[in-house]
């Protein structure tokens, strides 16, 4: 077992555990009575800490922990099949991720139903409160300068478009394979998307927790700085990776693999610091509210089922989700709320049948060798190459893979196969389509590429060099 | 100063703005000087349609309670001033 199957399967653990903990701890709270509510339903004072009440929630806290304490243990054991077969180990990974994030949907929203039929039948829906709205004008009146401005993503969009100009000049027009092109792109994007959650969280509604002004104001300006904050944070951070490996790929000074290994953390140390800051700001906000004498009180209930929002009245499409007031969610009553939830159900429902798909395809991939008019082709799973027998240079059989490490440009990999494009430390640019525990294998050279191909049927790469040299 | 609308009351919504607004200045709890939320602000925050705010405002403004500046926004104006105004309204009436 390489290193590298090693590293990635811890990383595959750790994934697995920082979102069954993540998911545990952050809906953990709701079974207490918090913020006037428990399980998402606003219950009167007086009847918090009824006996039955709090033996319900007492009792779907435990179901909770327990579910959670199982799952910790099945995320790691869905990883082991990545020992010999990842082409396995993703497609159980995918089943488990998507069975854990169903069952958790069940056991977290199930008694909010429950309790809310509770609610109903002992007549506890405050009707006067139901549609109000309130404004602090205080708070409205100072929006704009809440959170320091969105602009100071454009220095770093900036940074990143000048990257790309130097990297297109050293590189006459960005290397093939476009390595440099496409991490450019990607920064792009999440420097656009950073800047967008920005100008977003900044202009979201402003929250009226009490009818102290003072307090709505300090609560208002933590939460919409500590967003701010955030934002910007992770775009610096995500663009400093980006510009990295782009410099990294122009000078040639490092494979692929080292650079990519830096930008990771660079990400994951982004993320860290952009929750760390708004868990940071909500929990200030709460530390403000504990002494507040005089909160407001809206009932809104009636919109909240099975954890989403529905409220056609509310202009709102985005807004701060109530079981977890670090994330904002969809109000599906508005029409574009609506096509925002398709659009996603779509693709994630696509993306994890794609997942599967690929995976088991992979795992069942065969080289194709056709001729036809002087033209050679490989094809296996998605990718294709195709030679004129005139522009062949060498042909050889050789027993295994030169020694020399190779770096997946653009392609597919598991521990069974190697396809698509890649670059060799010594070999430089080539195209393999390996089954990596067969031998012998067929090395073609072609100018400036080299392609590896075998087959897992017998005397098949014999009969491809018989058949290539019997051309030329 | 909290404004409250219900979106269930038979009383429209630019009224209920104007109201509060009125009643907030005559408890002292919008002093003069003081700014308004820009009407888009508020509109967002109340979630209500801009021309809805907008319509309350220049009611206000009409009655002589808020002065409106492009570059500024909207201000409460000063007490004495309504009391001329009140006047001179009671006047045009009387005469």
């Amino acid at each position: 077992m390489k290193i590298f199957d090693l590293l990635m399967i811890i990383i595959l653990i750790v994934t697995n555990l920082t979102v069954v903990v993540a998911c545990w701890l952050t809906y953990r709270k709701n079974f207490r009575y918090e913020d006037g509510m428990m399980l998402g339903v606003h219950i009167p004072f007086e009847h918090a800490y009824d006996s039955d009440l709090t033996e319900f929630c007492k009792k779907k806290a435990k179901n909770w922990k327990t579910f959670n304490l199982v799952n910790l243990v099945a995320g790691c054991l869905v990883c082991l099949p990545g020992l010999y077969d990842w082409g396995l180990c993703i497609v159980l990974w995918t089943v488990w991720l998507v069975a854990y994030l169903v069952l958790a949907y069940y056991f977290m929203f199930k008694p909010h139903g429950d309790l809310m039929r509770i609610k109903k039948e002992r007549g506890w829906f405050d009707e006067t409160t139901k549609h109000k709205v309130v404004v602090d004008t205080k708070v409205s009146a100072v929006s704009d300068n809440l959170a320091p401005s969105w602009k100071w993503h454009i220095p770093i969009g900036l940074a990143l478009v000048l990257t790309g100009i130097v990297s297109y000049g050293k590189t006459d027009g960005f290397s093939t394979g476009g390595v440099e092109l496409i991490m450019l792109m990607i920064s792009l994007a999440m420097c656009v998307m950073y800047a967008g959650m920005h100008i977003s969280s900044a202009g979201k509604r402003n929250k009226v927790y009490s009818e102290n002004s003072e307090l709505n104001l300090q609560a208002n300006k933590l939460h919409k700085r500590a967003w701010a904050w955030a934002s910007l944070w992770s775009n610096i951070l995500a663009s400093i990776g980006g510009i990295y490996v782009i410099y990294k790929s122009v000078k040639n000074m490092d494979n692929l693999d080292n650079s990519m290994i830096v930008y990771c953390l660079l990400l994951t140390v982004s993320v860290v610091i952009m929750v760390y800051l708004v868990y940071k700001g909500e929990k200030k906000i709460k530390k403000l509210m504990e002494n507040d004498d005089a909160p407001v009180y809206i009932d809104d209930d009636e919109y909240w089922k099975w954890g989403f929002y529905n409220n056609p009245n509310d202009s709102r499409i985005m807004l701060q989700n109530k079981w977890s007031k670090m994330n904002y969610t969809v109000n599906i009553g508005h029409p574009v709320g609506k096509a925002i939830m398709g659009v996603t159900a779509v693709l994630v429902i696509g993306l994890v049948i794609f997942t599967i798909w690929t995976f088991v395809a992979l795992g069942n991939t065969e080289t194709f060798f056709t001729v036809q008019d002087d033209v050679v082709t490989f094809d296996a799973f998605m990718y294709k190459y195709s030679v004129d027998v005139d522009d062949i240079d060498t042909i050889v059989v050789i027993d295994e893979m030169p020694d020399e490490h190779f770096s997946r440009v653009g392609g597919a990999a598991t521990g069974k196969v190697s396809i698509g494009n890649y670059r060799g430390n010594e070999t430089g640019k080539c195209k393999l389509f390996i089954h990596n525990d067969e031998s012998p294998i067929l090395m073609i050279k072609v100018d400036d590429m080299t392609v590896f191909a075998n087959s897992t049927e017998d005397g098949a790469v014999e009969s491809w060099y018989e058949t290539i040299e019997a051309m030329r | 100063m909290i404004i409250s609308l219900d979106m269930s009351s038979e009383v429209p919504i630019y009224e209920q703005l104007r109201n509060q607004i009125v009643m907030g200045i005559a408890k002292g709890e919008l002093k003069a000087g003081e700014s308004l939320p820009t009407v888009r602000q508020m509109a967002l925050d109340a979630g209500i349609n801009n021309m809805t705010v907008n319509k309350a405002y220049q009611i206000l403004k009409a009655e002589g309670f808020i002065e409106i500046d492009r570059r500024k926004g909207a201000t409460v104006r000063a007490v004495q001033q309504y009391l001329i105004i009140i006047q001179e309204s009671l006047s045009l009436s009387l005469s």
